[in-house]
């Protein structure tokens, strides 16, 4: 076929007019010659491009054999260039050189120590110190293996029993004494065990019912003035006895001179303090020791007619009185009833708990103060701190002994000695 | 004669051993003893004479069993405790001769791996042994999880927490045990049933706690680490036993993100989480592409509308009256003396259907994580909040029609006193100006949601609303004993027969009594009816008042007595008074030279004294018969009947007391409607 794509033209074609440009005088020998060779093709046992490919080729799987022997002859490749010649198909490893980089050829050693693969870091040196100091290295790798530990389908472990070593007494098994299951000891006043949570108590709701809410703030207010009494108390003690220290240091027997007299001119004469004047006891006599009898005798009486009086008198009204005691009785039982209930209570803790110097820490208030009282939960206070309660229970619940936390280490005690070296020379000469 | 006896071989100088000596006798330190007993439970005792268990002579010594420091001595914690103090001594020698890469390959082949699962299996043979102890640990780890991270609490330790934490929570919402819930000063009760077994634990309020240095934190560590284990043990049974697997999925960036709960992917038998799906995807086409224009999210919006999506609203209301008709019947006492028993609670079912129907978006005032977490664990499925508030969210769109209800614990304020709203930006959600309200969904506070789960029903609304004074938040768990004031119930569910009528009378009788002083002539009245009728109303939820008859009889009797009413509303009826008002009468009656006797307060009186009298009579029958009974009884019944007695007098009258303010209360406010 031709190789031109023009559309067909008339044979030369130097001009347009005359009977040249007609179109039946049109070049068309192109075609002609086409169609001759398509008739010829046909002739040949049809046309190639109309043909199926599998007419046309076969694949030749095996190679020409004597080809492959002539090459192979020709250019005789070396045993090494075959050896090498076998290549993965992952690409080799690069072999450039890195500046900063951890991985070296294992020849040079690399410039800096941090490049070493064996290098520590000042934060991992400062960790391993603390560890060594703390002696409490652990594995890193998490123990995450999970597992059912109350799955039913743990067997125990099967030992072999070798027939050889039967006359060897089978170890004990390890049995837990019965005092592990034993309950901790509750520090509450009653000794009954403490719940870990406490249900809360209905005036503690962020917005209580008024009557709960003013029970519970009449209670802590009555506990709060009985302390604060008591501390008040404590104070004044504390004064008397601040006060008395400090005359007994002011007047220890030593003369007082008078300051003041001295100062407007006429001197006092040389004066006892008070104590040095009084007399010694004398002896008494035998009529006052009489005396003496017969008034304490008379007291002793006065004292017993009192007292019988009183048992009358109380005599008469017994009724009443048994009355009152009943009621009384009565009171402290339900008072007792109130904790009649499985938990202890966690306010009120024995006086004296086991172990440990420290008493456990006193329960903080909690309780929203009248003028903090809101019916948003947007603008509620918070009460207490849970960190502190959660310490506490486990205290009270007899887990823990009560201490402090230690903050600041003791430090060994520095004795401070002379050096006497420098002292304990001799004199040559003598 | 007898072989002498050598002091300290036996009794309590056997049984009980000091704690330096438990320390010497397995050569562990002192911090190390502390925690292996507390690993191990083994807890300070109390002999009974600390003479005889020691001999020394400082009074502050702590005890233990012998036989427990003995028993010790098997731990294979032991083991890893001593190998800990080889190794530490090898990596100081290391570090001491320099050779810190010795040290460090030491500390990281040779470190000993502490595993408490045999612990825990031989503290708590039985899973239900294992629940039973949960309160504490949950408690300690919902503590940690919230705890600012310092020094002292390192941010793994808390992230551990905050990761079982919300595993278990989990774990509580696919199966609905959630039970109960309380707001309180301190924090937010919670109480969960598992397995029958009540399990009730305290969360914080975020951000509030305070790390001072009272606590001891390296015993608390202890703690931690052994209630980690213990809970991580205990979610993989829970797990493995509704099929989920565990642990579920930790998406690690959108908690880095804030989504807390919706950071973990459930996986396992029977988990659908549809509606969750569809809108994670949009709200992450949404992220992808923040510049979307509003026209596009508009058609999309459409689109899934179209797909029927939205629909998914209404189905579930269907499925929710279904289900709530097979409830658990509930114990109703058949006498009126009966006990009363304790009523089940909700079942699973009941508690996955509450709030099933329901779309909530919580505003960015209100605590979102209990919030999302209790109406999660309450069958709700979408719930939305602020971008500000994390991922994880149903929407962040506050104007999205599906939403049903918002919580909100904002104060209502003024129209124009708060700023005009920014223009939002193109694509972004579309901002809501404060205190406008969207039409077509419920505005509560967040007690709504406590209050209704704690009743196990859906409140009233309205009561909940912006800006309106809540009903107080009572704690689920005061039951009120019989005989005592319960605020809950109405006033005729729990007033005595005649208490009522009694208490009208008295009123009555004041107000007759006032009356006397205008018009003694108009007291023709028929007090039995009006009081019957008036102690109905009282009650107000009596069933069968036909509202007509009441009222109208309500306003003949204000035609009759206008005084009535002007009494009711002063609420003057201290006894005083009424005193001084028969003195005022009499003198009144002398004056005019009547015999006062012969007044008009005869009637009432006469009536009142007839009333009580058939009461007094009553209780003194039934006085006697008491005491009859008493003859009969031991002593000791005898004086426990007593103490029951005055125990129950002491509750009803505080309880009398009250229902009478209460009573008093009613009647002003229905004067006041009148």
């Amino acid at each position: 076929m031709s190789t031109s794509v023009d559309a067909p033209q008339q044979f030369k074609q130097p001009s347009r007019k005359g009977k040249k440009a007609w179109r039946k005088n049109v070049d068309v020998t192109e075609v002609q010659e086409g169609l001759r060779q398509l008739k010829d093709a046909e002739i040949q046992g049809g046309l190639i491009s109309e043909k199926p490919s599998e007419e046309l080729f076969i694949l030749d799987t095996t190679g020409d054999q004597q080809v492959r022997q002539s090459i192979a002859k020709k250019h005789k490749t070396l045993k090494a260039d075959e050896i090498i010649a076998q290549r993965s198909a992952i690409p080799a490893l690069d072999g450039r050189k890195r500046m900063n980089s951890n991985i070296t050829d294992g020849v040079i050693e690399p410039k800096t120590k941090k490049h070493k693969n064996d290098w520590v870091s000042r934060k991992d040196y400062l960790r391993l110190k603390q560890v060594a100091k703390e002696a409490n290295p652990i594995s890193k790798k998490g123990n995450n293996e999970l597992h059912d530990p109350w799955a039913d389908d743990a067997e125990e472990p099967t030992v072999y029993e070798d027939p050889r070593f039967d006359f060897l007494v089978k170890p004990k098994a390890k049995v837990a004494p019965e005092t592990l299951k034993h309950a901790p000891i509750s520090l509450a006043a009653n000794g009954k065990p403490i719940p870990a949570v406490r249900m809360p108590h209905a005036g503690t709701s962020y917005n209580p019912v008024f009557e709960d809410w003013d029970k519970l703030l009449q209670e802590h207010g009555e506990q709060a003035v009985e302390a604060e009494k008591k501390r008040l108390e404590e104070e004044l003690k504390e004064q008397e006895r601040q006060r008395l220290i400090a005359e007994a240091q002011n007047n220890d027997g030593e003369v007082k001179s008078d300051d003041e007299s001295a100062w407007e001119g006429f001197e006092s004469e040389y004066e006892k303090p008070e104590w040095l004047n009084k007399k010694r006891p004398e002896r008494k006599t035998k009529t006052q020791r009489n005396k003496i009898k017969r008034r304490k005798e008379a007291e002793r009486l006065a004292k017993w007619e009192e007292q019988k009086a009183k048992k009358d008198a109380q005599a008469e009204r017994i009724v009443e009185l048994t009355e009152l005691a009943k009621q009384k009785e009565l009171e402290r039982a339900n008072e007792s009833d109130a904790d009649d209930s499985e938990e202890g209570d966690e306010t009120t803790l024995r006086r004296k708990p086991f172990g440990g110097k420290l008493p456990p820490p006193e329960k903080p208030l909690e309780l929203v103060l009248p003028d903090e009282l809101q019916d948003s939960l947007r603008l509620l206070k918070p009460e207490g701190n849970l960190l502190d309660d959660r310490f506490r229970t486990l205290i009270v619940q007899g887990k823990l002994e009560s201490r402090k936390p230690i903050t600041q280490a003791r430090k060994a005690k520095k004795k401070i000695t002379e050096k006497w070296m420098s002292k304990d020379f001799k004199v040559p000469g003598f | 004669m007898a072989k002498i006896k050598k002091k300290g071989t036996s009794g309590q100088a056997k049984n009980y051993i000091t704690r330096t000596q438990a320390v010497r006798k397995l050569q562990i330190s002192l911090p190390d003893f502390r925690r292996l007993c507390i690993f191990k439970g083994i807890y300070p005792r109390e002999p009974r004479n600390k003479k005889k268990a020691s001999r020394t002579s400082t009074p502050n010594t702590t005890f233990y069993y012998t036989k427990d420091i003995q028993y010790l001595l098997h731990e294979p914690l032991l083991n890893k405790f001593r190998d800990q103090k080889a190794l530490a001594k090898k990596i100081a020698r290391s570090l001491g001769r320099g050779e810190v890469s010795d040290a460090a390959r030491l500390e990281k082949n040779h470190a000993p791996k502490l595993t408490l699962d045999h612990v825990i299996k031989e503290r708590y043979p039985t899973f239900i042994d294992a629940l039973r102890d949960l309160d504490d640990a949950l408690s300690l780890l919902f503590l940690f999880a919230t705890l600012p991270s310092s020094d002292h609490v390192p941010h793994k330790t808390i992230a551990l927490c905050q990761r079982v934490c919300h595993e278990f929570q989990h774990y509580l919402i696919t199966t609905n045990s959630l039970r109960k819930s309380f707001l309180s000063i301190k924090g937010i009760y919670y109480q969960a049933t598992i397995q029958g077994q009540d399990i009730m634990w305290l969360v914080p309020y975020r951000f509030v706690q305070r790390v001072n240095g009272d606590v001891d934190y390296r015993i608390m560590a202890t703690f931690v680490d052994f209630y980690t284990t213990l809970l991580s043990f205990v979610n993989f049974r829970l797990y493995s036993s509704i099929g989920l697997r565990y642990p579920p999925k930790f998406d690690t960036r959108s908690d880095e993100n804030g989504a807390e709960l919706a950071a973990f992917t459930l996986e396992g038998r029977n988990v659908t989480e549809a509606p969750k799906a569809i809108e994670s995807s949009k709200a992450k086409a949404i992220d992808t592409n923040k510049e979307v224009s509003k026209e596009v999210q508009a058609k999309v919006d459409k689109v899934i509308k179209a797909a029927g999506l939205d629909k998914t609203t209404d189905e579930p209301m269907a499925d929710a009256t279904e289900e709530s008709n097979d409830a658990i019947d509930r114990f109703e006492p058949a006498a009126p003396e009966a006990d009363t028993l304790p009523q089940p609670d909700m079942s699973g079912k009941d508690a996955g259907a509450l709030f099933a129907p329901f779309t909530f978006y919580i505003s960015r005032e209100a605590p979102k994580a209990p919030l999302e977490f209790i109406l999660r664990a309450f069958g709700c499925k979408r719930v939305g909040w602020d971008a500000v508030m994390g991922d994880g969210a149903f929407t962040h769109d506050e104007t999205d029609p599906r939403i049903t209800h918002q919580i909100v614990d904002r104060p209502q304020l003024p129209e124009g006193s708060l700023p005009p709203v920014p223009a939002a930006a193109e694509g972004a959600t579309p901002k809501v100006k404060p205190g406008t309200r969207i039409p077509g969904r419920t505005y509560v506070q967040p007690q709504w949601v406590w209050d209704c789960v704690n009743d196990g029903k859906l409140l009233r609304a309205d009561l909940y609303g912006p800006g309106a004074t809540l009903p107080p938040h009572l704690s689920p768990w005061v039951k009120a004993s019989r005989g005592a004031y319960d605020p809950r119930a109405s006033l005729a569910e729990q007033e005595d027969e005649d208490e009522a009528e009694l208490a009208e009378e008295d009123d009555e009788a004041e107000d007759s009594d006032e009356e006397m002083e205008d018009e003694p002539a108009a007291v023709e009245k028929p007090v039995a009816e009006e009081s019957e009728d008036e102690s109905v109303d009282g009650g107000m939820d009596i069933a069968g008042t036909d509202d007509d008859e009441s009222e109208s009889e309500e306003e003949d009797e204000e035609e009759e007595f206008p005084g009535v009413e002007e009494e009711a509303a002063s609420e003057s009826d201290d006894d005083d008074e009424a005193a001084r008002n028969q003195h005022q009468r009499e003198l009144e009656a002398e004056a005019a030279g009547l015999p006062f006797s012969a007044g008009a307060t005869d009637e009432s009186a006469k009536k009142k004294s007839a009333k009580s009298k058939k009461v007094a009579a009553k209780k003194r029958q039934e006085d006697e018969e008491l005491e009859r009974q008493k003859m009969m009884m031991s002593r000791k019944k005898r004086k426990l009947l007593e103490k029951m007695m005055y125990s129950n007098k002491k509750t009803s009258d505080e309880a009398a007391k009250l229902r009478s303010k209460r009573r008093k209360l009613e009647k002003g406010e229905k004067a006041g409607q009148k």
